[in-house]
């Protein structure tokens, strides 16, 4: 069996008009490592940890891992959403199926693992253990207080999201801590005196891929870690040129001993890649621009209903259930 | 605690179809339904990494339908739906692994004073 060497073939290297060395080598008989090898190597390390963003990377995990975990999370993890929208009374402008729409749109703050599943014979009300019940109820005014009109002519003008109120079902007060939507300012409509709007919400549970408001991140997505490497010395003009090349914070002009400034890569992981060195033409020949395959830098974006730290998790635990299915059926079929 | 995925009411996800009467065991397309590229891609790369598996791919005939094909050719005596089965186990191995990395990257973070 032939043996490749890693070290040169584990970057993708970005030149003028190709990008070479993408594929990973998969075919049958060829090999890669051993288990314990790559067990070894693989690391999973968390850079930033906010509130709703997460930024982590996986190191040494092979591209079906990665994406496999990306697809999970934007169209397998499943979260409640707003599904049927009983409209009793709707005089604003804004059009019946529109507003629906709008409203099922709104990221709701709800555990999506205290529900179950909703069965299609229930009706659209829904039982306490798969359906959240919502009120809207908004009428508009003219403010009649003297010294306000100016300023704010109207009541209840701009509808928000803290407008829609939670109705609890059955045992749902107990076991269910204030559901809502994650945030109070989302505009819903806007209504002028007379108008007015009565409207029954129903949220289920659901994933992504049935529709895309049923999906927990904003976005998530990776990009392979950049390596850049510059071939000659460069200074002071050519080194400034080179610096406004990549993104700020790659690139830093240190002194040298005989007072000029040195380009020299600080940190090639901010860069966006934008190849925008092989607009020089007495640049491009002495840099060379790589990316690790398997250094896999990811952004998580939740909507707000579920952390980002257990939103990883969770897609793991819908890999698992999905291998459990299965390995379970190929078993039943060979009895 | 209720399951991730929606419920199955249409019987079977996993349909098996065989190549010919002379190629045996070891030569089985696997018709999933419900499935698309996140469970394609991975199941194919970790087929190929078995040395029994002489050939592993997967295709979607339609992308308005949610069927994925995934075909695999073993070598003599080693029967195809075991070769799935392992790789089943192997993804689940993988995915369990991924899972305790991340949690305690999670802790470590967690623990680093700011």
């Amino acid at each position: 069996m032939t043996e490749f060497s890693f070290s040169s073939k584990s970057r993708l290297t970005l030149k003028e008009f190709e990008i070479v060395n993408t594929s990973n080598y998969e075919f049958a008989g060829h090999f890669s490592k051993g288990e314990k090898e790559q067990d070894k190597e693989r690391k999973v390390k968390i850079v930033k940890n906010e509130d709703l963003l997460l930024e982590f990377d996986l190191i040494g995990y092979e591209p079906y891992m990665a994406n496999a975990v990306r697809r999970l999370m934007l169209s397998d993890v499943p979260t409640m959403a707003i599904e049927k929208v009983h409209i009793y009374q709707n005089t604003s402008i804004m059009q019946d199926e529109v507003l629906a729409h709008r409203l099922g749109l709104i990221p709701l703050k709800a555990d999506p693992r205290l529900f179950k599943w909703k069965e299609g014979e229930t009706g659209d009300e829904g039982t306490e253990d798969d359906t959240l019940e919502f009120s809207l109820h908004v009428k508009c005014k003219k403010n009649s207080q003297k010294n306000q009109s100016e300023s704010q002519p109207y009541i209840d003008s701009h509808i928000y999201t803290k407008h829609m109120t939670w109705v609890p079902k059955g045992k749902q007060a107990d076991l269910i801590i204030e559901p809502g939507p994650v945030e109070e300012d989302i505009l819903i409509n806007k209504m002028r005196p007379g108008h007015e709007m009565d409207i029954r919400m129903f949220a289920v549970k659901g994933i992504g891929r049935d529709h895309a408001k049923f999906s927990p991140v904003a976005t998530v997505y990776y990009r392979l870690l950049p390596d850049i490497k510059i071939n000659k010395d460069f200074y002071d003009q050519d080194a400034h040129r080179l610096q406004k090349c990549f993104s700020p914070g790659v690139v830093e002009l240190e002194p040298t001993d005989d007072g000029r400034k040195k380009a020299v890569i600080v940190d090639a992981r901010n860069d966006s890649c934008s190849r925008n060195v092989f607009r020089h033409e007495d640049l491009k020949d002495h840099v060379t621009l790589e990316k690790v395959k398997d250094h896999f830098i990811f952004n998580v974006e939740s909507t707000g209903a579920i952390k980002p730290t257990d939103l990883v998790p969770l897609s793991l635990d819908v890999l698992l259930e999905k291998c459990d299915h299965f390995i379970n059926e190929i078993d039943c079929q060979n009895k | 605690m209720t399951s991730l995925t929606p419920p199955e009411k249409d019987g079977n996800r996993l349909t098996v179809q065989a190549a010919d009467n002379t190629s045996g065991e070891s030569c089985r397309t696997f018709i999933f339904r419900k499935e698309n590229h996140t469970l394609g891609n991975c199941l194919q790369s970790i087929l190929l990494k078995n040395p029994q598996v002489v050939f592993a791919g997967y295709t979607i005939p339609h992308p308005s339908e949610e069927i994925m094909h995934l075909r695999i050719q073993t070598t003599e005596g080693y029967p195809a739906q075991s070769a799935l089965r392992k790789a089943f186990i192997d993804l689940k191995k993988e995915a369990e692994d991924l899972k305790k990395k991340f949690n305690s990257a999670v802790q470590e973070y967690e623990t680093i004073p700011s």
